[in-house]
Order: structure tokens, then sequence, then C-alpha cells
């Protein structure tokens, strides 16, 4: 055995503590070991290329490198190694930085003592390392993408057109999600409607997208390459390839109750079109408004329907299939103004949300007028956002924009009218954010600071009267309205939670999905293959909901391309002699990878290694010692202790 | 025009009223809710939002202001606020920083008789409750 | 959460309206029509028929929106529906 030992200087982050000659010393003094060597900077170009001749002229076979954490340059050095024709895992980091030079900076003498034990320890560790080698487990080409709103709709174009299959799940009867119920979008005033709907038409246009509509996730089980997906398609009763969307079933049907995609704002029948862009552009009976189905009540709309498309006999019908990797897109829902009793949501007639606006504004975009809007309109920012009190401390991030922007809808519609602002902070953070601000600003909508505390309307005149102070100049104001708009901040969707819960996915704080890193990894899940996308990970806008769907996409398509992945060996695996299939480690493994199995009349623990994540769970828990993890066998643990307790190894 | 320096007298008359207060009132976004629930707002010279304000930067002149007394207690600033401070217990906190001083002490038995009898009932209560500590 | 609100445009829409006719003198008293009624139209009355039994009566006759449900239950063909021109929404 040939061990190589290289120290770092790490550009005197080592060096100006621990005393690296002494060290240097000390590695030659070990046992097995055929080359001491230093460098300024180990991790550089020319260092790195040093190492890989050296491993090539004197034989090494182990290689120990004393600088700076694993968790930094461990790939870094791993990659080097491996170029030179080793395995990567007889490779040692000694971390004589961030565990010795770092923390004991003022006291050189005894961190040059330790790092003479690090570098020991590293040493008998490598003597044990076995050559591993990487694992590659197969995975095909295909996709759940769960919620069709934007965001699911571009993951799912963006990988149907990379020749990916996509099943694209959502629980409401038409895809499109919340954006097909603004009227424009800011910065640019753009119709959303009409932006969705031509990716909406993309989508069954597609070849490689399943679209299942009025569809839910029941279950899914498995791991990366190998999801098992339950889905539950709840019977729409009308048959999307034969329905001509005529309307005639509606205007005969009996039922009128609150049209949830105007906010409750205008009606529907029990028979409907979800909505005037509905991909598919078919209707669907609610059977929970419908007069009857079992007995079978009225009929009416089955008797008017010259395309025969409704069957009454529909039943939900279970679904199965599997994928290799997951998407999650399960979107926002905005914050239940009833919460804030102080803003008299449920008994006023002329407070309305900004949602609630936005659908009255598209519905007299195209000729409907529900109500009218009047002439002085208030806005009240941060309603539900940055609240302790309703237990939302986040900013909801889009507020302040969309007031903005439902002011100038307001003000062009009838320039005479008075628009209000009233605000904490102007968040218009993004690209043109600012200028639509100081062109909302110049079109004399009067953005006051100051959060509005109450709220009280007339019983006779239906006017609303707030209380607010003016922080900028210390006024209290006092003032009546027509018409008062509150800014309701986002909530995760009921969607997001029962996911999170199906996939156990970790939640942020407000209940958002947790992304694996905030900086580098903001759609990944720590679930392999699992990524999320849009506001199911945090609110946010069009643009951002745009750029995380293809993001989340280009990481699937990473995984699934070559066709192939790695796994990293560093898994457990058991001694079946010393198993005596007493089932501890399954029930210890948080990862649920490790199975008890009958094998030749006798109980048998088994490690999935391709979820098994390394914990090492499995291993401390295992009584007889049959668990155990490569590249941290129990007798390497057992040298390295006996190195640092000073015992001859 | 003021020049605003921050001293360390200003400092450490914030840090008084925040152990007084038991918070941290540089947590205050300035959002005006407190100011705009207050019912005694209006004979008030400073904003109950100011008074954070001027506590923030340990501005003493806020002790020479009206507003901490006009203050009824009603708690409803604390109850609405956002960010979850007790702006009632800030108030109070400075009307202890000035009865502690005593600078008002009574002595009950050093009252003229004559005053004693014309004075209303609610004064010789008040001062009592306020300046006999 | 927003459905506790009246849509504004509810005073807008016309639905079919419905007016029912009882056959009194035919009605066993089953309680088929009055209990399958998805809009709550009917109840039992307090009157005895030729039979001796309680026939149903109108409750709501603005709620029928001529389903014809009860005709097509009622074992006695007892009971019908007749379309009625002036329409009243009632919604659910």
């Amino acid at each position: 055995m040939k061990i190589g030992v290289y120290v770092c200087h790490c550009g005197g982050n080592i060096s100006e503590v621990v005393d690296i000659k002494k060290v240097m010393e000390f590695a030659e003094q070990q046992g097995d070991v055929a080359l001491v060597k230093d460098h300024a900077h180990m991790c550089s170009d020319v260092a790195r290329k040093m190492l890989v001749d050296d491993i090539k002229e004197y034989g090494l076979d182990k290689v120990v490198i004393a600088a700076c954490s694993p968790q930094f340059h461990g790939r870094t050095f791993m990659g080097t190694v491996e170029k030179a024709g080793l395995s990567p895992y007889v490779m040692e980091m000694a971390n004589i930085r961030e565990q010795c030079s770092w923390p004991h900076y003022y006291q050189p003498e005894l961190a040059t003592k330790k790092a003479k034990d690090i570098v020991k320890m590293a040493i008998v560790k490598a003597r044990l390392d076995e050559p591993l080698e990487k694992k590659t487990s197969p995975i095909g080409k295909r996709v759940l993408v769960i919620g069709a709103g934007i965001a699911g709709i571009q993951a799912a174009l963006d990988l149907g057109d990379a020749g990916f299959k996509v099943y694209l799940v959502e629980k409401e009867p038409s895809i499109g999600g919340k954006m097909a119920k603004l009227s424009r979008t800011f910065p640019t005033e753009d119709c959303a409607a009409c932006i969705l709907s031509p990716k909406m038409a993309d989508v069954p246009a597609n070849p490689n997208i399943e679209l299942l509509t009025n569809t839910e996730i029941e279950s899914i089980s498995g791991f990366l390459g190998n999801y098992d997906v339950v889905a539950v398609r709840k019977p729409r009763y009308v048959d999307i390839t034969k329905c001509t969307a005529c309307d005639k079933c509606a205007e005969a049907c009996p039922v009128v109750v609150p049209n949830e995609f105007d906010e409750g704002l205008s009606s529907r029948k029990a028979i409907y079109l979800p909505n005037p862009i509905a991909v598919p552009h078919a209707y669907v009976l609610d059977d929970k408004s419908c007069l009857g189905l079992f007995p079978l009540a009225c009929s009416k709309c089955y008797d008017v329907c010259d395309a025969g498309a409704i069957n009454y006999d529909e039943k939900p019908e279970r679904i199965n299939f599997t994928v290799d990797t997951i998407i999650v897109a399960t979107g926002y829902e905005i914050f239940d103004p009833r919460k804030k009793k102080v803003y008299e949501f449920a008994k006023s007639k002329n407070v309305l949300t900004a949602l609630d606006l936005e659908r009255l504004i598209s519905l007299e975009a195209e000729g409907t007028v529900l109500r009218p809007i009047g002439r002085r309109i208030a806005f009240i920012q941060c309603v539900g956002s940055r609240d302790e009190l309703v237990g939302n401390e986040y900013c909801s991030r889009i507020c302040c924009m969309y007031a903005t922007k439902l002011s100038q809808l307001l003000k062009r519609a009838d320039p005479k009218r008075d628009v209000y602002v009233f605000y904490v902070d102007l968040r218009a953070f993004g690209k043109g954010f600012e200028e639509y601000y100081k062109r909302a600003q110049r079109t004399g909508v009067k953005f006051i600071r100051g959060r509005v505390a109450e709220l009280h309307e007339d019983s006779h005149t239906h006017k609303v009267r707030l209380k607010v102070e003016d922080t900028l100049t210390r006024e209290i104001i006092e003032s009546e309205f027509d018409l008062v708009i509150l800014s309701v901040g986002l909530r995760p969707s009921e969607g997001t939670t029962k996911i999170a819960d199906t996939l156990r996915l970790i939640k942020s704080p407000g209940g958002w999905l947790q992304e694996a890193h905030p900086k580098f990894r903001p759609v990944d899940t720590l679930a392999d293959g699992v990524f999320i996308c849009g506001c199911a990970q945090g609110p946010k806008d069009i643009p951002d909901t745009v750029a995380q769907a293809s993001a989340a996409a280009a990481r699937a398509i990473r995984l699934m391309n070559k066709g192939e992945y790695e796994v990293d060996p560093i898994t457990a695996f058991v001694d079946e002699k010393l198993c005596s299939g007493c089932g501890i480690c399954a029930g210890v493994c948080p990862y649920e990878a490790i199975t008890i199995e009958l094998k030749d009349g006798k109980r048998i623990s088994r490690v999935n290694e391709v979820v098994c994540q390394g914990c090492g769970a499995c291993v401390a828990s295992c009584p007889s010692g049959a668990q155990q993890q490569r590249w941290f066998m129990t007798s390497q643990l057992h040298a390295m202790l006996s190195a640092a307790l000073g015992e001859e190894v | 025009m003021k020049k605003l320096i921050i001293t360390s007298e200003n400092v450490k008359f914030l840090q008084k009223i925040n152990e007084l207060a038991d918070q941290d009132i540089t947590l205050c976004e300035q959002c005006g809710t407190c100011s705009a629930s207050c019912p005694m707002v209006a004979e008030m010279d400073i904003t109950p939002s100011q008074l954070m304000r001027m506590v923030q930067l340990g501005l003493k002149e806020v002790m020479e202001t009206k507003a901490m007394w006009v203050c009824a207690s009603c708690y409803t600033c604390t109850v609405r606020c956002p960010r979850g401070l007790d702006v009632a217990k800030v108030a109070e906190a400075l009307r202890q920083v000035y009865l502690r001083k005593a600078l008002d002490y009574i002595e009950i038995k050093k009252i003229p008789k004559y005053e004693f009898v014309s004075l209303p009932q609610i004064a010789i209560v008040s001062a009592c409750r306020k300046f006999t500590g | 959460m927003i459905f506790e609100r009246k849509p504004l445009d509810i005073d807008k829409i016309k639905v079919t309206s419905g007016e029912v006719h009882i056959i009194k003198d035919r009605c066993k008293g089953c309680g088929f029509c009055i209990e399958y009624c998805p809009r709550d139209v009917l109840e039992l009355s307090e009157e005895f028929n030729i039979k001796g039994y309680h026939p149903p009566r109108v409750k709501n006759p603005d709620n029928c929106v001529e389903c014809h449900l009860c005709e097509m239950l009622c074992p006695e063909f007892a009971i019908y529906v007749t379309k009625k021109e002036d329409a009243k929404v009632s919604a659910r």
C-alpha cells in the first residue's frame, strides 16, 4: 500500500496557525505513507495536476489531503483522483481548516497537535478504504406534473417538447389556474387570458402530454426512477370528445349557484363551462349542486344535448401509472379576508378583495357589468401579509405591484376617479416595476404610507369609512370611499399542503414547499427526483413562476437525459450471516429504504441502495453489527477512534 | 436643520425603555396601525407611531411630549400591531421613567387643608396613585 | 369561503318554474315525493284524503323548477308538474 499525504497551506488560512513542517514530519512517520508533500493551494489547477502526476509516477493507491472541509472541495479532489485512474473513494480529506486552524486561531501549538491527530485519523481510515465504484441505475423519460396552472403548463410544455412523456394532472375541470382569472398583468398590462390561452391550447396539442383534468392524486409511492402514482379522475358526466360547448344544457339547467371562477360574484348553473378559455373546452356537471343523479331527478341537460355528450353513469376512475420524476406546481390561494375582522369583509357590500376586482374588471371588458365600481376607491395593502396576528410573517411579493396595476386600470376607465393606495412599503423590485410605479404616480393615484387600522361600512349609504395614519405627515386620516379593495396576500393552496403530506416534503415557514438550497437549488427538493416550481415554492409573480417552471423541467431533464443516473455507493449493506431479521433497521430508516424479506426461509434485511441516503441510522441501530456502511465501516471508525485517543494502530 | 447624531446617551435611553417595556422597540416598522387605532390620538401632540420612532432613535425629547399621558391604556394599539409589539407597554415604560424620578412627589400630610378640601376627589386619588411611589 | 356572498347577477338569471298539481284522492301517503324533492317544495299536510291518508301539500311553490322527479317517483300517479311561464329565481 502506498499512501500519499498532501498538506495544504490554504493560502495562509492553515499555515498561519498550524506548523505545516511538523505535520509533514509526523505524517512521514506513519506506516504505509510513501510520499508527503505540501502546497500553498491544493485546489489549484497546478497542484491538482501535480497530484495526478504523483499518483501515476509513484504508484500511489491511497491519498490523504489535509486541507479544508470535504463539504467544500471533497468533490473536487474526488474528481482529480478519478482522473488519475483511482477510485474516488480512496481519497480522504483531513479537515485541518474548518475543524482546526479556523476555530483555534489563537492557539497555534494546540492547533498543530490537533492537526496531527486529524491527519493520523485520515491515514488510518484511508488504509481501510475500499476502491468503491459509482453505480448507475436506469431511468426512463416519464414525468408527472402536478397542477396545471401557468407553472405546470410551462413545465409540461418544456418537457413535452424535449421528448419526455408528461402526465399533467389538474384537480379542476380546466387548466389555467389563477392566471386565467386575472384581468391584466403587470408591468406591461398584457391581457392575462390572451397570453395564457395559446399556451393552454398547446397542451392538448402536444403528443407527449397526457392531460388528466378533474383528477386528483390519491397516493404516490416509490423512489426516483420508479414512482408509482395512483390518481382518481372525478366524473365530469360530460364526454369531452362530444361536447360542442353550445350552452344549451346550461340554459336548461334549473339550478343556480355561485360561480367559483368569478369568486362567487356571478352565478353559474349546475352544468357549466369552467371558464371562458377552458381547456378542455367542455362543460362539466357539478354533482354537488345538481338536483340529483341517484335517483336521477331532472335530466333537462340530457334532453336538450344534441351531441349526446351527457352521461350520468360516469363513475370515479382510478388511474395507475409509473413515472421517473415528479414536478409539483400546485400553486397558491388568496388569504381569506374574513380572518381580519377589522376590515369587516363578511358584512360589507363595498369591501372586496383584489381578486374580486380582477374579475369585475375582466367581465366589464367583455361587456358584463356586475356592479358599479364607483368614483372614490381605496386599496389597503398588506392584508394577511407581514402580519403576525394572522400568522403570516412573510411578504406576499406581488400585492404592491398588482394594486398599482389595478389602480391604473381603474384610472384609465374613468380618469375622474379618486384612487388611493394605502401602503406600508412599495415593493417594486422587478424589471420595469419602478418605472411602472412612477407612471402610476403621474396619473394622479395617491400613494399614502400608512396601514389602515380599521374600516366601517355605513348601513344606509354603504360608503366605507376608514381610519389610517399618514406616517409621512403624521396626520390621522378618516375618509369615506365608494369601494375598498383589500390587497390580500397569498397562502399555499390546499393542493400544496396535501401534496407535501403525500410526498413527505419539507415545508418552509408559511407552509410553502421547501427548496433543497435557497441559493443554489431553488427548484429541487431534498427528495431525489421531486422538483417544485411556481407559487407552491413561495409567492411570486408570473415571470418568476415561468422561469422556475422551465428550471424545474431542466433539472428533471438533467436527471433523466442520459437514461441512467449515478448512485452514490456510500450506502448501507447487510452482512446476511450476521442478520437475524429483527427489523429494527427498517423501523429506523427515515427514507423507508429497508425491507425485511424472506430468503431461503430466513428473515433478512435488505437495503434499497438507490433510496438509501447513507445517513447511518440503521448501522447504529443494528444490535448484531450486520448493517454496515460503505466508506464508514465499523472497522474504520474504530481505527479512527483509536488514533484520536492516542492508542497504537 | 437637525443634525442626527446618535450618541451613546441615545442608545442607553433606548436600551432602558427596551428593558422596562420588555421588548425590542427597533422592530417597529412604522406602519401607523397603532396611531390609526388609537381612540385618543386626536388629543395627542405626537402620534403613537411617532412616539415609537422617537424611542427607536433614543431621542429624550419624547419625555416632554403630552402623548404618553393622554394614553388611555386601552390596548387597541397592542392587539392590532402586525409585528406583535406591545405599544401600550412602551407608553407605560415612558411614564414610569418620568414617575420614578419622583419629581412630583407628594406627601399627603403636607397638603394644606384648604387645598385638600377644594381639590376634586379624582385629583387626590390619581395624585395618590402616581406621586406617592 | 366566498360563497357566503350572494352572486350579484342572481336577479337576472331566469330558470324554469313549475306548478305542482296533486291528485289528492289517488295518494296513499308513501311520502316519496316529499322525501326526494330536491328543492324542498312539499310537506305532509294535516288534512285526510278519501282513503284516510295525509296527502302532500306545496310548502314552497316558488322553489319548484319542474324537474318532474315527484311525478316519476309517485307509485300511484297522484302528482304531476306543469311548466309556469312566470319564472322567479330562487337559487340554492
